[in-house]
């Protein structure tokens, strides 16, 4: 099996636990509030496990026969380990922005993320990376003016508001 | 002036991703404190028109769309900016929308006198089969992946169950988590499912929004598209009039509408989802026609037609009008106010965007990782204004990874957004017609009528799904990397 393939049986598996939770949980709930997600996860689980056994048997036709009719059972392109491979540096680096927001607040942690990454990831000249994240940050302020914009503080200290 | 200052701002959300007519509506209304009625409608007016204008930049240039009314011009739009075409997408967006907004205010003008016992005559049970007809689009959203969609549809309901239930005093799904009680909003899923995705794969493809050069002149190309499709801006705008006047629909819906009717009435339509102009051209034309028809239930009978109208219907009381039957007898002029305000405000607006597409349109040529950082700091702004909550970073950080993942394995997004917003209107509508006329409310004829209608929806998906071998429609990159979006 390959692996985009073993990824989307997973992910099929995940979206049908979902909705059997979303059944299961629902039952503790009162009666008005209960029976929308119950009929809608009972139904939606029926409905997963028909695409996983249907997909299942696609797979295993395709390995036998080859390609059916209707093209390949799934589209060209990299898996989503593949992918991953690429882009966990970038979610890390959203990730620290994150803590970074949250340590030193919104606005410096933005001038220093889009000022580190434009220049670094970017490749821009130190001037133009830095010259456009004070426009930037400039116009954020002007527009929280204008706009009634709010912005989370850090913990470390909780300017501008 | 004021109308002048409304559009300044309403381009302005409009062009930020996230910010649309409910948040930019919600904060202008702290600065019409005292003001006259004629002024202060000019200002919440213009701004409300031309939103759905520009709300194009980010739809066709980033792959985000710029409002939630945007969502189905990504699907044309961005492969079209993709392919060099940008200029030629936006013009054709905005004189669409420009003569979507004329033809949405012509309407509300010529339908004030009449519209009253069309709209006293949508009960519940009728309102929730527009939302079952609504969700009957996901069938021709997911290409030949129709269950996956109707599962992508059914996350998005689930998403949309979150917080207090619509039919009584119990909250659902929450974890303990307070930002959980008024679950999740939709800017954060949209932003979420759709920005981070494309942007994940723009600073990691290291390339630019488009992949071709820009045909210098290209924007006549647009107003030529509109021209030779009068007959689908027509159409498109009439309907967008007509889901604007649907009270409780709201604009999340109405561009897949039209985008979906269009797909299933034109000729030759193996092109959309891989740049279609019509694909932009439909929801574009609906989507500003559509504030026409939600202000007739607004300013008629005081209900809102959608989330921006019912911030509107806060700024009518802060003007100390009443809305009703009185506007269109002692507040008449008000209403005529209202109405030219968005005549021109279209006007305004749509010829203002022109000017900059140019110009803007240089954005879609900027390499990724340089374009990225900001980007995503625009964006979480955007987000952070939907509660003024850290959760809305929390959520709008794991909706964009589930999002990358349903990109990766080719699952179809705008149903899951869909069923998000049609959730809990589905639910409400669902147990006030039952509360009400037990199950007899499915012999109404206006029931039959939709339920007929959405039956021929789903017949013409399966019909469109065995002909062609289309990849599922999706958002962002997947649009335009031949797969069609959010």
């Amino acid at each position: 099996m390959k692996p985009k393939h073993r990824e989307q049986l997973i992910f099929m598996v995940l979206v049908g636990a979902l909705f059997a939770y979303v059944a299961i949980a629902s039952q503790g709930f009162v009666r008005t509030a209960r029976v929308f997600p119950q009929v809608i996860a009972t139904a939606m689980l029926i409905l997963t496990v028909v695409e996983i056994v249907s997909y299942w048997r696609a797979v295993r036709r395709e390995a036998r026969e080859g390609e059916g009719p209707r093209g390949p059972v799934e589209e060209p392109g990299p898996s989503v380990a593949e992918g991953l491979r690429q882009t966990w540096p970038y979610i890390l680096w959203i990730i620290a922005y994150f803590v970074l927001i949250y340590l030193v607040g919104f606005v410096v942690a933005s001038a220093v993320f889009v000022a580190l990454s434009v220049w670094l990831i970017g490749r821009l000249e130190w001037y133009w990376a830095f010259g456009s994240t004070v426009v930037l940050i400039a116009g954020l302020l002007i527009m929280a003016q204008a706009l009634s914009l709010e912005w989370p503080t850090g913990i470390w200290f909780a300017w501008p508001r | 002036m004021m109308m002048l200052t409304g559009i300044g701002v309403g381009i302005i959300i409009g062009i930020l991703p996230g910010l649309g007519g409910t948040v930019g509506m919600a904060m202008l209304l702290p600065f019409i404190y005292g003001m006259d009625p004629y002024t202060g409608m000019a200002l919440l007016i213009g701004m409300a028109a031309v939103i759905h204008t520009s709300d194009t930049f980010p739809s066709v240039l980033i792959g985000v769309p710029g409002s939630s009314g945007a969502q189905a011009t990504v699907m044309d739009g961005y492969p079209l900016a993709k392919q060099g075409q940008a200029s030629r997408a936006l013009s054709a967006a905005f004189f669409s929308s420009l003569i979507g907004g004329l033809i949405g205010a012509f309407v509300l003008w010529l339908t004030i006198p009449i519209a009253r016992p069309l709209v006293l005559a949508f009960g519940s049970p009728e309102l929730f089969m527009l939302t079952v007809l609504g969700l009957s689009m996901v069938g021709i959203l997911a290409g030949r992946r129709m269950i996956r969609g109707i599962l992508a549809a059914g996350l998005g309901l689930v998403i949309g169950m979150i917080g207090a239930a619509p039919t009584v005093a119990y909250y659902r799904f929450t974890f303990n988590q307070l930002y959980l009680w008024d679950g999740i909003p939709l800017a954060v899923l949209a932003l979420g499912l759709f920005a981070v995705p494309e942007m994940l794969d723009l600073v990691t493809s290291h390339k630019s929004v488009a992949e071709k050069v820009e045909v210098t002149g290209a924007w006549l190309q647009g107003l030529k598209d509109v021209i030779q499709n009068r007959w689908l801006v027509f159409r498109s705008a009439l309907i967008g009039v007509l889901v604007g006047f649907t009270p409780g629909l709201g604009g999340s819906v109405v561009d897949w509408i039209t985008y979906g009717l269009a797909k299933q009435t034109v000729k030759d339509r193996e092109k959309f989802g891989q740049g279609d102009i019509r694909g932009v051209i439909a929801p574009e034309a609906a989507n500003n026609a559509k504030e026409g028809g939600a202000l007739i239930p607004t300013l008629l009978f005081g209900i809102p037609g959608s989330g921006a109208m019912a911030v509107l219907l806060g700024g009518f009381v802060l003007m100390g009008i009443e809305p009703g039957p009185r506007m269109v007898t002692a507040h008449l002029d008000v209403t005529l106010t209202i109405i030219w305000t968005l005549a021109l405000a279209n006007v305004f607006g749509a010829t203002l965007c022109i000017l900059l597409s140019r110009y803007i349109s240089k954005l879609s040529f900027i390499p990724g990782p340089k374009l990225v950082p900001y980007l995503l700091v625009i964006m979480l702004v955007g987000a952070y204004q939907s509660s003024r909550h850290w959760g809305d970073f929390i959520a709008f950080l794991v909706i964009g990874l589930l999002g990358w993942v349903m990109k990766q394995l080719d699952w179809p997004r705008p149903p899951f957004l869909i069923g998000a917003v049609l959730a809990e209107p589905a639910e409400r509508y669902l147990w006030v017609s039952v509360s009400r006329f037990g199950w007899s409310w499915l012999t109404h004829p206006g029931v039959i009528v939709i339920g007929l209608l959405t039956l021929l929806m789903i017949f013409m998906a399966g019909r469109i799904s065995g002909s062609t071998h289309q990849k599922p429609v999706d958002g962002g990159g997947a649009a335009a990397e031949g797969g069609a979006h959010a």
